[in-house]
């Protein structure tokens, strides 16, 4: 009876076990954590205890609107329930219940689960230029890339890429490794070398502030100035030696012993010494520019004096002055002055330029008269003959001779509309009968070239301008171009005074230094 | 015994069993796997220009929450791959060209949808919307352009007059008229060179003005004692006409009264009114004092002709004269104040408003007088840390809009413009402190409510510049 007792109780035992089997097995959430996590998505991974259900995924909310509840639904790969919650807000909260569906019944798990989102970064492009130095061409075009990770993502239209003033445009992002891009930019520039910024704007702020050299990637005319021990003022050469004109005295320069030495007598005229502009070797003489004489006659009445030009020249050998008067260009009743005074040998011949015109700045309502003058030295009668010169509006002209022909350059009218707006540099070949023929008109009509032209001289066949201490062009008169010199280092000086050739060199003169020019062309 | 234990062992096997059995039930796998998919691709051109068109889709999603990246291709050459913004721009395009644009969303298994769209970048005459639109103009280096007046043609271009200083190497003639003309798009069409010296125009004077006649055909511009009728199609001089007659010696205000009557006061307080056509003297009203100076002039709906004028002096007064349209004095107002320039302004009720600013710029202070048409002052205001210079209209919207420079200590100085209702209650105000430090000399206002600015950079301390700028701000004023 014990025995079937016993039996009994065991049947009960295991028909309510199997009873409770009988009813839905209850699946746990498991080793749910974040793979990853962003400002705007977090990508969940969980696991159920086991299988039965026939979907899962997640309630989410954003925690401070509860009301508002989405779900996703999950994927299954390898046993790992997989999803992503998707476009959140940076910086938030987000709570969220895991769910499944079994037997066509949905189960939400009690656990809350919460994440916060991170905060938004902006992606960093990390853009530099490739290079330190950009090169131009001789028409200003230049290119270059912009390096940077995930250029492709950027919305062009939103880019501004400026190098300075230059106009410039670029291409689309290419792809050079993993996630780093280039872009090339095109662009042209003024002509002349110095830095430029390269700024980088995309959605209106900057991304990129780069400054690049821009250099020229032709050769190019090099001057380079080197300092001498020659003492720097009133010199002029004459066979190959430098004198040296003071109020008193007229000097030697004595190279081996680094000193000056007193070889002549001084030539002062109306307080100004003779020599102090440089002066042009020729006939055994050192001749120097005409300047403005005042003829004071007998009895001291200044009402009866006159000015006119008067040109001087200086003989090292015999120490002594000759006095060159242009009495047919003496001015007495208007104020005028001497301009562009200078020498030139063409064709072994000394001529002598210069103009007298009224000063503008006395009567600014009229015209003022210019004449220009040009002379030509007889070596016989040693006497200068007036000949033909040009009959043009020239200001600031030079002559100089190349290969056997006279050249004459100067700053130009030009003119808009029928008006005299400004003035640009041209340059003109001049025949026997001092007729011109334009061969070079520099800039345009908006953008003259208005720089003036202090000293010129032949540099192999070429016609090398100083307008300045620092700027210097090279005329080519077979290519009609005119190119700038470039220096890699500058001179501290600001007056010039002269060029002239000292043993076999260019030298240029200053108003304290005597440099040693040297012009090369290279890159 | 044995037997007892015998079938307890049997039953607890059986219950195991049993259990095994139901447990192999629950655990039958009945996950529904879903098919990967992607949700659809929505393009659309989101911005167009001459050179390039923006196109920008929504973010696509894969139901497996696979990395998506976008494919952009033109005209069937891909242009970009690996994307995952939803915006990008072709660029370096045709004006007025169609093109066919396709965007490819893919995950990293090959798993596709794509979108093609077909459009085309505006032409090359497409109206700019509610763009800034940025020009800077150099008639000729080593020049000088100042100051420049202007007049708005209705189809949004001006014409100014200016005074062009250049240098003189060769004649004392270094002053030139300039009148020049730039179209709605900014783009600038002719100038003509006027000579000063040849029609007695000192160099010296104030503002040249100018004013449209004839349908905007031609432009009338006034400089020392001459009056200068030129062709807005080509800037030919139709015809000059020399003032001096009349006694005056620098025209200093202008208004078109009617398209056939042109109203000019004087540096002498004279009022004269002008034959439109022939530029000749209909009638001329003089002011017993010649030291006065006309400032503004305006006309209301009855043709009655209010004109500004301030007198020479320490503390001069400024009035305000009303006439009937053949120039008999009505009535006359008087302001105490020192007053260099100045608006007349009629609102649709035929209120008088006269807004000026302080003669001191660093005072930035507007003053405003409002005045019923019977003369009386209604109202008085001043505003502070406002502008200088200050020039006022009435908009469309019946705002008074007011413009001019602010001035900051040293060279510090900016264009701005401010926002009144009728009763000179300021609604808003703008100051262009992103641009350099620069003058506002002109400011005109356009149907969209954007604005034209004509603003000069500050590069010296007399405020010449060699160049002269031009921006269309957008429809908010902002640029």
């Amino acid at each position: 009876m014990e025995v079937f007792k016993r039996v009994g109780f065991l049947f009960l035992i295991v028909f309510f076990s199997c009873c409770k089997k009988s009813e839905q097995a209850v699946i746990a959430i498991q080793d749910v954590f974040f793979s990853s996590n962003s400002s705007t998505q977090v990508d969940i991974n969980y696991k159920l205890s086991q299988l039965g259900y026939q979907e899962t995924g997640v309630y989410f909310w954003k925690k401070n609107t509860p009301g508002e509840v989405n779900k996703r639904k999950a994927i299954r790969v390898d046993e790992v329930l997989q999803l992503s919650l998707l476009n959140l807000d940076a910086e938030s909260e987000y709570a969220f219940r895991v769910f499944y569906l079994q037997d066509d019944l949905e189960k939400t798990d009690e656990t809350e689960y919460v994440v916060r989102t991170l905060a938004e970064s902006r992606i960093s492009y990390a853009l530099k230029v490739d290079t330190q130095t950009v090169y131009y061409d001789e028409n200003g075009n230049f290119s270059f890339e912009i390096e940077g990770e995930n250029l492709h993502q950027l919305n062009l239209s939103e880019l501004k890429i400026a190098v300075s003033d230059a106009v410039s445009t670029f291409d689309y992002p290419v792809n050079t490794e993993g996630s780093n891009y280039k872009i090339k930019v095109t662009g042209k520039a003024k002509l002349s070398d110095g830095h430029r910024v390269v700024n980088v704007i995309y959605q209106e702020k900057d991304i990129l502030y780069q400054t690049v050299a821009l250099y020229y990637s032709g050769e190019r005319y090099w001057l380079t100035p080197a300092v001498t021990d020659i003492p720097g003022y009133s010199l002029s050469v004459f066979k190959n030696e430098l004198f040296y004109f003071t109020n008193n005295n007229v000097s030697k320069w004595n190279e081996r012993e680094q000193r000056l030495i007193p070889v002549g007598t001084g030539n002062v005229q109306d307080g100004f010494y003779i020599g102090a502009f440089q002066g042009l070797e020729f006939d055994n003489k050192i001749f120097f520019p005409a300047v403005r004489k005042v003829f004071l006659p007998p009895g001291n009445d200044i009402m009866d004096s006159y000015s006119f030009p008067q040109a001087y020249s200086y003989s090292p050998t015999e120490n002594q002055w000759f006095e060159y008067p242009f009495m047919d260009n003496q001015f007495y009743q208007r104020y005028r002055l001497i301009k562009n005074a200078q020498y030139f040998i063409h064709k072994g011949t000394l001529f002598l330029a210069f103009t007298v015109s009224d000063d503008s700045l006395i009567d600014l309502s009229k015209r003022a008269v210019v004449d220009n003058l040009l002379y030509r030295y007889n070596a016989l009668s040693k006497q200068f003959e007036k000949i033909e010169a040009f009959n043009r509006e020239i200001v600031d002209y030079h002559y100089i001779s190349i290969g056997g022909q006279l050249y004459l350059l100067g700053l130009s009218p030009v003119y808009d509309q029928g008006f005299q707006l400004s003035t640009t540099l041209c340059v003109y070949k001049v025949n026997a009968s001092s007729q011109m023929e334009e061969v070079y008109r520099g800039g345009t009509v908006y953008e003259p070239q208005t720089f003036v032209v202090k000293l010129v001289t032949n540099y192999e066949g070429k016609i090398l301008m100083v307008t300045s201490t620092n700027e210097f062009l090279i005329f080519d008169p077979e290519t009609a171009q005119l190119v700038k010199a470039h220096q890699k280092t500058g001179i501290s000086e600001q007056y010039l005074e002269g060029l002239f050739v000292y043993n076999q060199k260019l030298h240029l003169f200053t108003n304290r230094t005597v440099y040693e020019i040297a012009v090369t062309r290279s890159h | 015994m044995l037997l007892i234990r015998s079938f307890n062992c049997f039953l607890l096997i059986l219950f195991f069993f049993s259990c095994k059995k139901d447990s192999i039930e629950s655990d039958k796998d009945r996950f529904r796997d879903e098919v990967e998919q992607l949700t659809g691709l929505s393009l659309e051109a989101s911005a167009a220009g001459q050179d390039f068109i923006e196109v920008s889709w929504e973010k696509v999603y894969s139901n497996h929450y696979k990395a998506i990246t976008y494919t952009v291709y033109l005209n069937d050459e891909q242009i970009v791959s690996k994307l995952n913004t939803h915006k990008f721009s072709l660029i370096k395009l045709k004006p007025g060209q169609e093109y066919t644009i396709k965007v490819a969303a893919l995950t990293k298994d090959g798993l596709k949808t794509e979108r093609t769209l077909v459009t085309k970048t505006l032409s090359e005459d497409a109206k700019q919307i509610d763009q800034v639109l940025y020009k800077e103009y150099n008639i000729h280096s080593y020049s000088t352009i100042y100051p420049k007046n202007l007049a708005r043609f209705a189809d949004g271009g001006h014409l100014f007059v200016a005074h062009l200083v250049h240098p003189g190497n060769f004649l004392p003639d270094t002053f030139k008229l300039l009148v020049y003309n730039i179209d709605n798009k900014g783009n600038f069409l002719w100038y003509r060179l006027i000579s000063a010296l040849g029609h007695g125009i000192d160099r010296n004077i104030g503002t040249s003005h100018i004013v449209l006649h004839d349908h905007d055909k031609e432009g009338i511009v006034f400089a020392g004692t001459y009056a200068f009728k030129i062709s807005t199609s080509n800037g030919d001089l139709l015809l000059d006409k020399d003032l001096k007659d009349t006694g005056l010696n620098e025209v200093t205000a202008v208004c078109n009264a009617s398209p056939q009557e042109i109203l000019v006061g004087t540096d002498k307080g004279h009022l004269l009114s002008l034959n439109a056509n022939d530029l000749s003297v209909q009638w001329k009203q003089e002011n017993e004092n010649v030291s006065t100076h006309a400032v503004a002039i305006n006309v209301d709906s009855k043709k009655n002709i209010y004109a500004a004028y301030r007198s020479e002096g320490d503390s001069p007064p400024l009035r305000i004269r009303k006439y009937n349209d053949q120039g008999k004095i009505i009535n006359s107002i008087r302001i105490n104040g020192a007053f260099l320039t100045g608006s007349l302004i009629i609102d649709e009720d035929e209120n008088i408003s006269f807004i000026s600013s302080e003669s001191d710029v660093h005072y930035n202070r507007l003053y405003y007088y409002k005045f019923d048409k019977a003369g009386n002052l209604t109202d008085e205001k001043r505003v502070p840390n406002a502008v200088a210079f200050a020039k006022a209209f009435l908009n469309e919207r019946n705002e008074i809009i007011v413009h001019g420079s602010r001035f900051g200590s040293s060279l510090v100085v900016y264009g701005g413009v401010l926002t009144f209702d009728r009763n000179m209650n300021i609604k808003s105000e703008r100051y262009y402190t992103d641009l350099p430090y620069h003058l506002l000399f002109g400011l005109t206002a356009n149907a969209d409510h954007s604005y034209n600015l004509f603003i000069s950079y500050v590069q010296t301390y007399t405020y010449e510049n060699y160049n002269f700028i031009f921006i269309k701000t957008k429809a908010d004023g902002s640029i």
